[in-house]
């Protein structure tokens, strides 16, 4: 089966070899230890010499290549000026994003679309609508996942960090870049890197509303694409 | 104040129009797959023209049809139903006339007047073979008439309320069969506007009055910047020849409607039909032969233009020239339940329930590309399951 997963680099989902392999990034190792995901490699019988569930992997620059080359396919009429206006917003956002990338990973025959992108601020729901709604476009509808992590990534790496405790604090931190406060500032003086947090995590642990509801989602694809399996 | 206009009309047992119910608003697009019955609505909404002049058999054969080609797929049943909401002077009536196809007149007619505080008024009656206006006594009808009563009775009889109502019903033009091979004709005289097809357009433009032909040579100049003028003139005979003047790198060229270009004509032809005192206009496929770059100011022209337009298109350009607010009124869509009768339902209430159209893309995107994003063939199909369903219960 093949999993899209939008990507932007090496210290989120991964990146790709010369060869086309992936070098699972630390979000990726995560999704990989989820109980659900492990449910899934054994019911189609994956092991270490045979895999069959393959990541399609899609970069942030493709969506937006092929947004941009999508939003040119436009009629003329009384909305030409969307072209330079407010409206652009449309264009580039999440909703528009993520409808992008669906249409890019049925191209690639996906089974279940993963959209991960931060929230970088608060308006986690909003986004996560938006993103729902672009999945949908191309019948990703319980197969499409939004991964949002409020505020970026980090935060779900703190709550590892800390032994899962109290972790709902972590979606709360700045989003001031330059303060010692901003997630990725107090995991740098941690001294790990992401990838030593990720591959000592136990990610069916994580409690925080912004994983959990990855975690949900995950289930209710992985349920929608073989019945049952992560009851 | 309000425009005249017809506001909605039902109809039954007219071609395909088995049982079709239509809300109208001042510019209505009707949009559907081809064969669904929009030109029949077109044809309809001209009919009703053709009673109120008494003119049928001549409208008849005007399009070569015959009496037997009126009813619902030659249906057995001899009368047309058609209710008509219309508003004039800022006033609503209704008319309602069942109208026999073979005898080519009405067997019943009413025009009823609403009025904000007193009770409905029946300004007119015909039943049993008797009419009467304005409540009054009833008088024998003892004297022949085709289509509508209306036609038959002396202005001073129908008194100046219903005299102004079938003037709006005269004044129904219908351009749906603009071809250029007829515009391209010369004709005589045209003493009823330009004619069905076109034809006599030459002769129109002839006879209009200097203003009139002064606005008109400024419009074509906002659309054809090089098109100095048109020049009419009458050849012995009273064949009046139609020829146009351009003007290239100063060079003046004038050139025979017979070697015109078909968009030209056609844009020529709609903007004369704007400038009568017609009520309501009907173009049918209206995009024909008209490039991408004319489409705009074609559009804004219609929403501009004093008339109420009917126009029947294919063209998702030219819907996508429309503003939100007007198409979200005036696109109408046209489809075929399965025994064949055609129904007509506002596209936006349509595909906001069917459609799967996210509020973003209604933000985005313009009508004509709403009208792409939608498969118009299942959309059809869907509508016309759930009238079945409907049927059934």
């Amino acid at each position: 089966m093949k999993i899209a997963i939008r990507a932007e680099g090496p210290t989120d989902i991964g990146v790709l070899a010369f060869d086309g392999s992936l070098t699972n990034g630390p979000m990726l190792i995560l999704i990989e230890k989820l109980d659900c995901y492990q449910k899934l490699y054994s019911e189609l019988g994956c092991t270490d010499e045979y895999n069959s569930i393959e990541w399609v992997y899609i970069h942030k620059k493709k969506i937006e290549d092929s947004s941009e080359k999508r939003k040119q396919v436009v009629l003329r009429g009384k909305k030409d000026k969307r072209k330079e206006s407010i409206d652009t917003t449309l264009l580039k956002g999440f909703y528009n994003n993520s409808e992008s990338f669906a249409f890019l990973a049925k191209e690639q025959d996906s089974d279940i679309a993963i959209f991960f992108v931060d929230t970088d601020n608060d308006v986690f729901e909003d986004r996560y609508q938006q993103t729902k709604l672009g999945l949908s476009k191309h019948n990703f509808n319980d197969t499409g996942v939004p991964m949002i992590p409020t505020k970026i990534s980090e935060s779900w790496l703190l709550c590892c960090l800390n032994k899962y405790k109290n972790c709902g604090k972590y979606e709360k931190l700045t989003s001031t870049k330059t303060s010692p406060q901003y997630p990725k500032n107090i995991r740098k003086a941690s001294g790990f890197s992401e990838h030593e947090i990720a591959q000592n995590c136990d990610p069916n642990k994580i409690n925080m509303p912004s994983f959990n509801r990855f975690r949900e989602d995950f289930k209710k694809a992985v349920n929608s694409y073989i019945k049952g399996v992560c009851e | 104040m309000p425009i005249n206009m017809l506001k909605r009309i039902r109809v039954k047992n007219f071609k395909s129009l088995e049982d079709t119910d239509i809300n109208f608003s001042k510019n209505s697009f009707l949009i559907g797959m081809n064969g669904t019955g929009k030109s029949t609505i077109l044809q309809a909404i001209d009919f009703l023209s053709a009673i109120s002049l008494g003119e049928v058999e001549e409208w008849l054969s005007a399009r070569g049809w015959f009496k037997k080609d009126l009813t619902f797929y030659g249906n057995k049943k001899l009368i047309i139903d058609i209710r008509v909401e219309f508003e004039l002077e800022g006033v609503t009536y209704f008319w309602i006339i069942l109208f026999n196809s073979q005898t080519l007149k009405s067997t019943k007619e009413l025009i009823i007047k609403r009025t904000i505080d007193s009770e409905d008024r029946t300004i007119l009656g015909l039943i049993n073979g008797y009419y009467s206006i304005n409540e009054a006594k009833r008088e024998k009808i003892n004297f022949n008439y085709k289509g509508s009563i209306l036609s038959a009775l002396k202005s001073d009889i129908l008194g100046d309320e219903l005299n102004s109502i079938q003037h709006f019903f005269n004044e129904i033009r219908s351009a749906e069969l603009l071809s250029p091979i007829l515009m391209k004709k010369r004709a005589r005289e045209a003493k009823d506007g330009i004619g069905l097809g076109g034809e006599k357009l030459s002769a129109f433009l002839n006879a209009l009055s200097r203003d009139k032909k002064e606005i008109l040579q400024k419009e074509l100049k906002n659309f054809f910047p090089h098109i100095n003028s048109f020049e009419t003139s009458s050849l012995r005979s009273g064949w009046k020849k139609l020829s146009l003047v351009e003007n290239h790198n100063n060079k003046i060229i004038e050139t025979d409607s017979m070697h015109l270009s078909d968009g030209v004509l056609r844009i020529l032809a709609i903007l004369a039909q704007l400038l009568t005192t017609n009520s309501i206009l009907i173009f049918d496929e209206i995009e024909d032969g008209i490039n991408q770059e004319f489409v705009e100011k074609l559009v804004d022209t219609l929403v501009e233009s004093p008339h109420q337009t009917l126009v029947a298109t294919h063209s998702p350009l030219l819907l996508n020239y429309l503003e939100d607010d007007i198409a979200r009124e005036s696109i109408l869509f046209v489809y075929k339940t399965k025994n064949g009768g055609t129904k007509v339902e506002n596209f936006f209430e349509i595909i906001e329930k069917y459609g799967n159209i996210s509020e973003h893309e209604y933000d985005l995107f313009g009508a004509g590309e709403l009208m792409q994003r939608v498969n118009l063939l299942e959309l059809s199909d869907k509508l016309s399951k759930e009238e079945n369903r409907e049927d059934s219960h």
